[in-house]
């Protein structure tokens, strides 16, 4: 019997099992990694909301991909029919995985039946980053906004997201709200797109 | 030549720093590359891309390394290469440490694909 510490050897990566999640990298390799995208971003566009967009875009092939991989992990490849479900499903299952905590919160909007909002006292992404006056309403969390997109599309619920800045009395730095705003076809009904007929 | 010791070895620097999902860097780094094929479309020029973004990373790595492991200045390039090889590469990012060999510090050149050496010195995840 060969060692425990004998690595198995795979003809390509994609033959190799799925890891368990807990690898770890560190914050700034992150930062690092994040601010070139929004640098190379910038070379790319002339406005701001072209900017958001494109970061947006970055993001929604992060959420559908983390839809997936943690319908798979955590789930049991059981999907989530209701609205409230995978709302839920993001604001803490997807919020712990890719943030180690879950959302600060979790609010329905009061003046529309189809909007959400997730908060987040310091998103992340934005912990380096800083914005110029220049860019006024310029949010980073774009890229988050992204990813929640991604997993709602996904899923089945479409929706537009989109990130703002909140600004909180006695904090110095504004609070993130991600916007979920839901199209018609998602709102207050059990997402029945994707059955299956057993064979 | 006397021997490096670094006064905080990688695992400790790397235990102390805050940090995240190598999942989420993963993916975030895959969506860099989808975006920039789709700028570009030329292989060539999507790596040249990269190649720069590394550089800056890099450079911006290096800096926050010699500030948070108060390593003394190194005096040839080997002691260089043996530093980064041992101490820094652990406290940026784990993967890689299985990656590089001592052996291999002599090119300045990090390899970033799997070599085949004898053994891994970690376990499978099974």
């Amino acid at each position: 019997m060969i060692g425990v510490g004998k690595a198995k050897q795979y003809a390509s990566v994609l033959d190799k099992p799925l890891s368990r999640g807990r690898q770890e990298v560190s914050l700034s390799a992150f930062a690092f990694l994040f601010s070139e995208l929004v640098q190379y971003n910038q070379t790319q566009v002339d406005n701001i909301a072209e900017l958001e967009r494109r970061l947006e875009d970055a993001g929604y092939a992060v959420g559908a991909r983390v839809l997936e991989l943690l319908c798979h992990r955590e789930k049991g490849n059981r999907r989530e029919t209701r609205l409230l479900g995978i709302l839920s499903f993001i604001h803490s299952t997807v919020w712990k995985v890719l943030f180690g905590k879950v959302a600060d919160s979790l609010e329905k909007g009061t003046e529309h039946e189809d909007e959400y909002m997730i908060s987040e006292k310091e998103l992340l992404v934005n912990r380096f980053i800083s914005v110029p006056k220049d860019m006024g309403a310029f949010n980073c969390g774009a890229f988050v906004a992204g990813i929640v997109k991604g997993v709602l599309d996904n899923s089945g619920f479409p929706a537009v997201v989109t990130a703002h800045f909140v600004p909180i009395e006695g904090q110095h730095r504004p609070r993130t709200t991600i916007l979920i705003k839901f199209a018609e076809e998602a709102v207050g009904k059990v997402n029945q797109s994707w059955v299956v007929s057993g064979a | 030549m006397p021997p490096l010791t670094p006064p905080k070895s990688g695992d400790a620097l790397f235990a102390s720093v805050d940090r995240v999902n190598a999942e989420l860097f993963t993916l975030t780094y895959g969506a860099m590359v989808r975006q920039l094929l789709t700028d570009l479309e030329e292989v060539e020029e999507v790596n040249k891309q990269l190649d720069q973004m590394g550089y800056n990373i890099g450079t911006r790595l290096v800096d926050e390394f010699l500030a948070k492991s108060n390593v003394s200045r190194c005096d040839d390039f080997k002691e260089t290469a043996d530093v980064i090889a041992k101490v820094s590469m652990k406290t940026e990012v784990t993967w890689v440490r299985d990656m590089l060999r001592g052996d291999d510090a002599y090119e300045m050149r990090v390899k970033l694909i799997k070599q085949v050496p004898e053994e891994y010195p970690y376990k499978d995840d099974d």
